[in-house]
């Protein structure tokens, strides 16, 4: 089974989609999930193939609080980083007290997003 | 302030939160999806510098997606402006249909909303003598309520019929099954109660009935001049 380097989930499919093309032509591969309950479902079957997950706050079927509890249940080492448009402080900390590595508003800084997953990479690597 | 006035106040407050903090939602998503799509522009055009064939399909779907995502935009600040100036008057004439499919419009930003579809079998245009913001209010509360069984990927249909002179009998199809036993809950018989609005007995796991006055006495409590 191929390797995954970052699973998007956002229910915002266009801006799902583009971003896994603009991460895609940095050389990394992506896979992408549109609601909570698939997105549970995908990391189930693929926990040990993923490198970073980056959860939406806001989906439709679930909280993202919610589907990052289900992720860190399934596999508490997989890095989560939250992408929100509206997150609050309050947010950030919940966030972080349930495990998330990083907390980032949109619109995203893909560079950034690129410098977090090379961290990852080089400190899973040690 | 009589009480009917100070619940419109209260709870339309709330309710005109609750639409704009969704419209900024929906304004910040269009923004992401055309600021990730000029990003990926800027990704072709640096491979095409580096020499790298630039496939015009690309650009094409590129330049698609931003006309599609301004549109939205645009049609999310029409309803957005039409949304707010229905508290100019308290009371006035409205067209039935319009305030359902601009309530169908925004309350389509939740996450959680169903596809609606609005089937008007008057032989009319319906003008009905309300509070357009408490009916508004109303409307959106229905059709939360009914989104809690359809989710997003349901369809609600939402007919319309006239009852010869006292109203337009609205019923609400959902393709879900509805907890029956919550409806109608007390926010939504105090709103109702305010407009007039009798709920018909005959609503069922998958369908609600409304019959909506094409004026009602009490509505003038709402109305300083009235």
């Amino acid at each position: 089974m191929k390797h995954i380097d970052i699973l998007i989930i956002d229910d915002e499919t266009k801006f799902a989609d583009m971003l896994a093309k603009r991460i895609e032509l940095r050389g990394c591969s992506t896979a992408v999930c549109y609601d909570g309950k698939s997105a549970l479902g995908w990391v189930k079957e693929n926990s040990d193939r993923v490198s970073l997950i980056l959860l939406d706050l806001r989906l439709p079927d679930l909280y993202g609080t919610e589907v990052l509890i289900g992720i860190k249940k399934i596999n508490p080492v997989i890095p989560v980083v939250i992408l929100t448009g509206h997150g609050t402080e309050k947010d950030r900390k919940e966030c972080e007290s349930l495990g998330a590595y990083r907390f980032i508003h949109k619109p995203l800084n893909i560079d950034e997003l690129m410098v977090i997953f090379e961290h990852i990479r080089e400190t899973s690597a040690c | 302030m009589n009480d009917a006035l100070n619940y419109v106040n209260t709870e339309g407050l709330k309710f005109f939160g609750k639409v704009n903090a969704s419209i900024s939602h929906e304004l910040k998503n269009i923004l992401a999806i055309i600021s990730e799509t000029a990003g990926f522009l800027n990704d072709l055009t640096e491979l095409a510098k580096q020499g790298k064939e630039l496939k015009l399909s690309l650009l094409e779907n590129c330049s698609t997606s931003i006309v599609e995502e301004i549109q939205r935009g645009f049609t999310t600040i029409k309803q957005m402006n039409r949304f707010s100036h229905s508290v100019d008057v308290p009371v006035t004439d409205i067209d039935l249909v319009e305030t359902l499919d601009l309530m169908a419009g925004l309350s389509g930003f939740l996450s959680s909303a169903a596809n609606v579809s609005i089937e008007n079998k008057c032989t009319e245009s319906k003008t009905i003598r309300t509070c357009p913001f408490l009916l508004q209010n109303f409307i959106y509360q229905i059709l939360c309520f009914v989104y809690e069984s359809t989710g997003p990927t349901g369809e609600i249909r939402i007919h319309l019929l006239e009852e010869k002179e006292k109203g337009v009998l609205l019923t609400l199809f959902s393709s879900a099954q509805m907890s029956v036993e919550k409806f109608p809950d007390e926010k939504m018989k105090k709103t109702a109660g305010i407009l007039g609005i009798e709920f018909k007995t005959n609503h069922s796991f998958y369908e609600i009935n409304l019959l909506i006055p094409y004026a009602v006495e009490t509505i003038t409590q709402l109305d300083p001049n009235g």
